[in-house]
C-alpha cells in the first residue's frame, strides 16, 4: 500500500510536463558539466587568432572552407576561442554556483525561519525585523556591494548570493512553520512529550520540506542569474575561466560584427533558468499537498 | 454552592489523579482582562471517566487545557491550585510539564483527521512515543505498536502501522490517537470532544473503546457537549457555564435529579430515548442572561476583594 503510494508519486511526477522538460533541461546541465572535458570540441582557453570571429558553423559553412581545419559550431570569439566549448565549460560554473548557493541559502534562510515560526515571540520579533530590513536593500546592489567589499572569486559570488537571498527563505519557511504549528497535530506531539526541536525536526520540518523542494530549485535559477550579473559586471570569476555572465560581458562588445557571442551564451542562461522554474514549479504542484 | 456536597459523596474513594481547586483563570491581551475560568473545581478519580459539560464558549476547553498546560501564553492563573497525580502544577512551566506530558496526562483530541501528522506513517509516530517514555526501538517497538493498535481494536494492525493518516477513516484514526494516549499507560487522559468528528455509528464504537480502555485505571476528563455521551458513558459530572461549576454530582443524580436551573434546561433541550414523547425544550434565554450577570457580578466581587 505505502509502496504503491510511492510508485504513484513517480509516475505522477513523469506525467508532468512541467517536471519531465524542467527535469531533462536539469539532466543536460549536469551531463555538460560532468563531462566537459570529453563533451567539449576543443580547449575553452586555446585560443586562434586567424580563426577569430568565425561565425558558428552551424548556420552557414564557407564553400572554401578547408576540411581539415577543426569545425566550430557555435563559432569563436574575438580570441578565436570555440564558443561552444567555452558554454560547455560555463555550465560547470553555473551548476556549481546555482546548487551550492541555493543549498547554502536554503540551510541559512530556512533555519532562521524555521526558528521564528516556532518559537515566535521576541526570537520571531528579532528575525523578522531583521529580514524586513534587509529586504529594503536592493538585492543586485547588495551583491556588488558584497562582491566589491569581500572580494572577487567563485566563492565570494555564492557568498553574496546566500546574504542576499536567505531572506526570501526565511520568510516562506517561517509563514509554513507558524500554520503548521497551529494544527492539531502540533498539539498532540507536544501532548505526547516530544520536545521543542524534536517537533520541529520530526513533526513539522517533513510537512514543510516539499515547499523547500520548490523553493530550492526556483533559488537555483535565481543563482545562476545573479552570478551571470557579478560576472557581467566583472566581480565574479577572472575572464581566464569561461562563465556564462563573462561570455556575455565579453560579447557585449562585439555585438555588431559577431551576435552569436553574446546571443548564445543568454539563450543558455534562459534555458537553464526556465528549465529550473519548470522544474521547480511542477513539483510544487505535484507536492503541495493543499494543490495536491 | 451547596450542590457541590453531593459530589464528593458519590465519587468512590480512590485518590482523585486530578483535583482543581476554586482555579481561576484570566486572558490578559491589547490591555483587555477577560475572566475564563471564574473558581473551577472538580475532580477525577482513578479508573473513573468524569465528565465537563456545557455549551460553547463556556470554559470547557479552558479547563482541558489548563489541566495539561496548554493555556497559551496570554492566559493567567490568578487563583487556584492543580493537583496532577499528587503534584501540585498550578504554576509549572514548559519545561516541567513535559515531563508529565505523555506519561502522567495524555489527550485525545477533537478532530482525528488533524491530530496525526499527514507525512508520517502511523508506526513512525507511534513509535516516537514509546521510544520517548519507555525507551523501547527495533523490534520491541513493532511488537508494542502491533498490542496498542490490537487493544484499540484495530483490524488488520501490521498493515496499518505502514499507511499514511490519509490512508485511514476517521474512525481508524481516532482509534489511532487513543492508542497514542494510552500507550504508556497514563494516570490520566483528557477526551477533548473525542467523539464530535465521527459518524454516529463510529461514534458509538469508539465511546465503548474508551470505556472498556477505563478498564486499566485510568482516570478519565471527558469534556463534551453531548449529554447522551455522559448518560452512557460516564460515572460522574459537572456542568460548567460561563467558567463556574454549576453543579457536580454523579451521573445517575444529576440526571434523576438536576438541581440546577441550567442543568435542567440542558437535560430538556437533549433527546432521550428512554422516554418516548419527550419534547425538546431550548435553552431560555432568560436564564443565559440571568447567568451572565451572575458571572458579571461574580467579576465585580472578585475585583472589590482583590
Amino acid at each position: 500500500m505505502a509502496g504503491r503510494a510511492e510508485t504513484r508519486l513517480w509516475q505522477r511526477l513523469l506525467r508532468n510536463p512541467r517536471v519531465v522538460v524542467g527535469g531533462l533541461v536539469c539532466l543536460f546541465m549536469v551531463v555538460l558539466a560532468l563531462g566537459a572535458p570529453w563533451i567539449a570540441p576543443a580547449d575553452p582557453q586555446a585560443q586562434d587568432l586567424i580563426a577569430s570571429f568565425e561565425s558558428p558553423a552551424l548556420l552557414s559553412t564557407p564553400a572554401d572552407a578547408d576540411p581539415d581545419a577543426p569545425r566550430h559550431w557555435l563559432g569563436t570569439d574575438n580570441l578565436g576561442r570555440d564558443v561552444a566549448s567555452r558554454m560547455i565549460y560555463g555550465t560547470r560554473i553555473a551548476l556549481l554556483v546555482a546548487v551550492v548557493a541555493a543549498t547554502l541559502t536554503a540551510l541559512v534562510g530556512s533555519l532562521l525561519g524555521a526558528l521564528a515560526g516556532f518559537y515566535g515571540g521576541k526570537v520571531d520579533a528579532v528575525i523578522s525585523r531583521l529580514v524586513d530590513v534587509w529586504m529594503s536593500f536592493p538585492p543586485v546592489l547588495l551583491a556588488i556591494v558584497l562582491v566589491s567589499v569581500i572580494g572577487t572569486g567563485l566563492w565570494s559570488v555564492i557568498a553574496a548570493i546566500v546574504i542576499v537571498d536567505w531572506t526570501r527563505f526565511c520568510r516562506v519557511v517561517r509563514a509554513e512553520t507558524q500554520a503548521q504549528k497551529a494544527l492539531d497535530y502540533v498539539t498532540s506531539a507536544r501532548m505526547l512529550g516530544l520536545s521543542p526541536l524534536r517537533i520541529l525536526a520530526s513533526e513539522i520540518f517533513p510537512n514543510v520540506a516539499p515547499l523547500l523542494i520548490t523553493l530550492v530549485t526556483l533559488e537555483m535559477g535565481v543563482a545562476i542569474v545573479v552570478e551571470a550579473i557579478l560576472s557581467f559586471v566583472g566581480l565574479s570569476l577572472a575572464s581566464g575561466t569561461s562563465t556564462w555572465g563573462g561570455m556575455i560581458g565579453e560579447g557585449r562588445l562585439y555585438v555588431n560584427q559577431a551576435p552569436w557571442l553574446m546571443v548564445l551564451p543568454m539563450l543558455a542562461m534562459m534555458t537553464a533558468v526556465l528549465g529550473l522554474n519548470a522544474l521547480g514549479d511542477g513539483l510544487r504542484r505535484e507536492l503541495d499537498p493543499v494543490v495536491r | 454552592m451547596s450542590d457541590m456536597k453531593g459530589a464528593h459523596g458519590a465519587v468512590p474513594v480512590a485518590a482523585p489523579v486530578l483535583q482543581i481547586d476554586n482555579l481561576h483563570v484570566e486572558v490578559r491581551q491589547a490591555g483587555r482582562v477577560t475572566p475564563i475560568l471564574r473558581g473551577v473545581t472538580l475532580s477525577v478519580s482513578a479508573g473513573r471517566i468524569h465528565a465537563l459539560v456545557g455549551e460553547s464558549g463556556g470554559g470547557k476547553s479552558m479547563v482541558a487545557k489548563a489541566a495539561t498546560g496548554l493555556l497559551p501564553e496570554s492566559a493567567v492563573t490568578t487563583r487556584g491550585r492543580i493537583v496532577l497525580d499528587s503534584q501540585d502544577v498550578t504554576s509549572w512551566n514548559e519545561r516541567r510539564w513535559r515531563t508529565l506530558r505523555g506519561r502522567t496526562v495524555s489527550m485525545v483530541l477533537q478532530d482525528p483527521l488533524t491530530a496525526l501528522n499527514p507525512v508520517r506513517r502511523i508506526g513512525a509516530q507511534m513509535a516516537d512515543v514509546l521510544y520517548l517514555h519507555q525507551g523501547l526501538r527495533g523490534a520491541a517497538v513493532d511488537a508494542e505498536n502491533l498490542r496498542l493498535l490490537e487493544q484499540v481494536q484495530m483490524r488488520d494492525p501490521a498493515q496499518v502501522l505502514r499507511q499514511y493518516p490519509h490512508q485511514l477513516s476517521g474512525g481508524m484514526r481516532q482509534r489511532v490517537v487513543i492508542a497514542m494516549a494510552w500507550a504508556c499507560r497514563p494516570r490520566l487522559i483528557i477526551c477533548d470532544e473525542p467523539t464530535t468528528a465521527l459518524d454516529v455509528t463510529v461514534q458509538k464504537q469508539v465511546l465503548r473503546l474508551i470505556h472498556k480502555l477505563v478498564g486499566e485505571g485510568q482516570g478519565v476528563l471527558m469534556v463534551t457537549h453531548d449529554l447522551g455521551v455522559v448518560a452512557k458513558l460516564c460515572h460522574s459530572m459537572s456542568v460548567i457555564h460561563g467558567g463556574r461549576i454549576l453543579e457536580s454530582g454523579s451521573v445517575q443524580d444529576v440526571f434523576a435529579q438536576p438541581q440546577h436551573a441550567y442543568t435542567r434546561a440542558l437535560l430538556a433541550a437533549t433527546p432521550r430515548f428512554d422516554r418516548p414523547g419527550h419534547t425538546l425544550v431550548p435553552v431560555d434565554d432568560g436564564l443565559i442572561e440571568q447567568l451572565d450577570a451572575e458571572a458579571r457580578a461574580y467579576d465585580r466581587c472578585q475585583a472589590v476583594l482583590a
